[in-house]
């Protein structure tokens, strides 16, 4: 199988990842828990150490988290507290839609800033018009999970401090492929992302970077202040209720790891090198429409596509018969489709990960021109 | 040589005393508590040689780690250490 759904979560791991894996089922523990936790309070720390190094900023900041959506409702539970109005952006996934539509009875109103596809200058026009009527703090994605559209985000960050609104950052598919850099952003209080996506850990992982104070979302044994009701007072333990996923964990150390030492450049550089050379591929065929900015200049090498009419659950389907897995439908992120215009039928998602090979691009569009041939003899 | 307990918020930030010291030249250990040490139960410290006490304290402070506590065990147990 060629597998381009990367951006859902990537299937082929680094060697050293499931090596990790199994090395914590040999010599396991529970971090926090007692003598025999060596092993595993080592390893919880090498993983925020690394995951530190990559994001710049402190080990003690970098919480543990199920996933992305895990590590959202953290961020939004801890500033969503009295608040009355949210901005977002229209390329949010559901899992920052949701917890705030889950608020809108309490009082939150939501404020998405709807702008067209690959176009940052006008997005940043309109964020700041949505900042101008107040926020009590905003969430934006770092990349679209739908398209690859990279929105600035250490310009939305700027924009956030003038209007002394706290940020939330969903790097949930930047983390591992654009750099980040915590220790720039002034306004950004929450990043959130997955470990199991481009950073190559193992499901069941995520990270939430805290760059101010956070509220706990569970609450529960930490191995730590045993007699305090609450939760610690201090990160990341406020936020790490219960037994942690070691397990994912030492897989997720090797898989940061292993983005450092390729680094986010040069595995952007691969994917998008596979994408353009689908859109190469792609060029002569009007009936198969490609998302994409020109030159890729504001877009990972995540791509979304549909042939011209038809309907795209339809057409990943058919590339599955073919072997081929890709993601049909709205991508969980519904705002994301409004934004673009593609909400009615929505589009296939084409994404590669750095262990995509190049040749399978000609695989794909060899695909794509089929199911658009058979398309035009229905 | 008297062993000194430096306390900590938390085992994460208690792994990177040790991790810092240990870096300087510092013998550090992670330790559990004594129950004795810790009015909230259950917690994490640093044990180093009495004498290494203040170069500790200094570089901790200055890596952004400053203990909670600092204690001397002596013949009448721990006491709270003059930091």
């Amino acid at each position: 199988m060629i597998y381009l759904d990367n951006a859902a979560t990537t299937v082929e791991k680094p060697p050293k990842v499931i090596r990790a894996v199994e090395e914590a089922f040999r010599r396991g523990g529970n971090a926090g828990r007692g003598e025999g936790s060596g092993y595993a309070g080592e390893t919880l720390l090498a993983c925020r150490t690394e995951a530190a190094a990559l994001f710049g900023t402190r080990p003690e900041r970098v919480a543990f988290t199920f996933n992305a959506t895990h590590a959202l409702n953290i961020a939004i539970a801890s500033l969503a507290r009295g608040a009355r109005r949210a901005v977002i952006s229209g390329y949010e996934h559901n899992a920052v839609r949701r917890p705030l539509a889950a608020r809108a009875e309490a009082g939150l109103e939501t404020a998405v800033v709807r702008s067209p596809l690959f176009e940052p200058e006008y997005f940043l026009f309109m964020f700041e018009r949505a900042l101008e009527r107040g926020a009590d703090f905003a969430v934006c994605t770092h990349v679209s999970n739908v398209f690859g559209y990279i929105l600035p985000i250490e310009r939305v960050d700027a924009l956030c401090e003038r209007y002394g609104v706290p940020l939330i950052v969903d790097a949930s598919q930047s983390a591992g492929v654009l750099p980040l850099d915590a220790g720039g952003l002034r306004a950004a209080r929450f990043i959130c992302m997955p470990g199991h996506k481009s950073l190559y850990g193992p499901q069941g992982t995520g990270l939430l970077i805290c760059l101010g104070d956070a509220e706990p979302l569970l609450y529960g044994g930490t191995g730590q202040d045993s007699r305090a009701d609450g939760m610690p007072d201090y990160l990341p333990e406020r936020l790490e209720a219960g037994t942690q996923n070691l397990h994912g964990i030492a897989g997720l150390l090797e898989g940061i790891r292993y983005v450092r030492r390729r680094t986010p450049e040069a595995i952007l550089a691969h994917e998008r090198a596979f994408t353009e050379r689908v859109l190469d591929g792609l060029r002569v065929h009007p009936e198969i429409k490609t998302y994409s900015a020109r030159g890729l200049f504001c877009q990972t090498g995540m791509l979304s596509l549909e042939l011209r009419g038809g309907d795209s659950e339809t057409l990943a389907h058919e590339l599955m018969l073919r072997g081929i897995a890709t993601r049909g439908g709205l991508h969980c992120a519904p705002l994301a489709h409004e934004s673009a215009g593609t909400s009615e039928r929505g589009t296939v998602r084409i994404s590669p990960s750095d262990f995509t090979r190049l040749r399978d691009a000609d695989t794909l569009v060899d695909a794509l021109r089929s199911a658009a041939r058979r398309r035009e003899m229905c | 040589m008297a062993e000194c307990m430096l306390t900590s918020r938390g085992e994460t930030r208690a792994r990177l005393m040790a991790g810092e010291l240990g870096r300087k030249g510092i013998p550090a250990t992670l330790r559990r508590l004594p129950a004795e040490l810790t009015r909230e139960g259950c917690a994490y410290g640093v044990s180093v040689p009495s004498e290494e006490l203040p170069r500790a304290m200094h570089l901790l402070r200055v890596a952004g780690f400053p203990p909670r506590r600092a204690f001397v065990y002596g013949a009448d147990g721990w006491r709270e250490a003059d930091t």
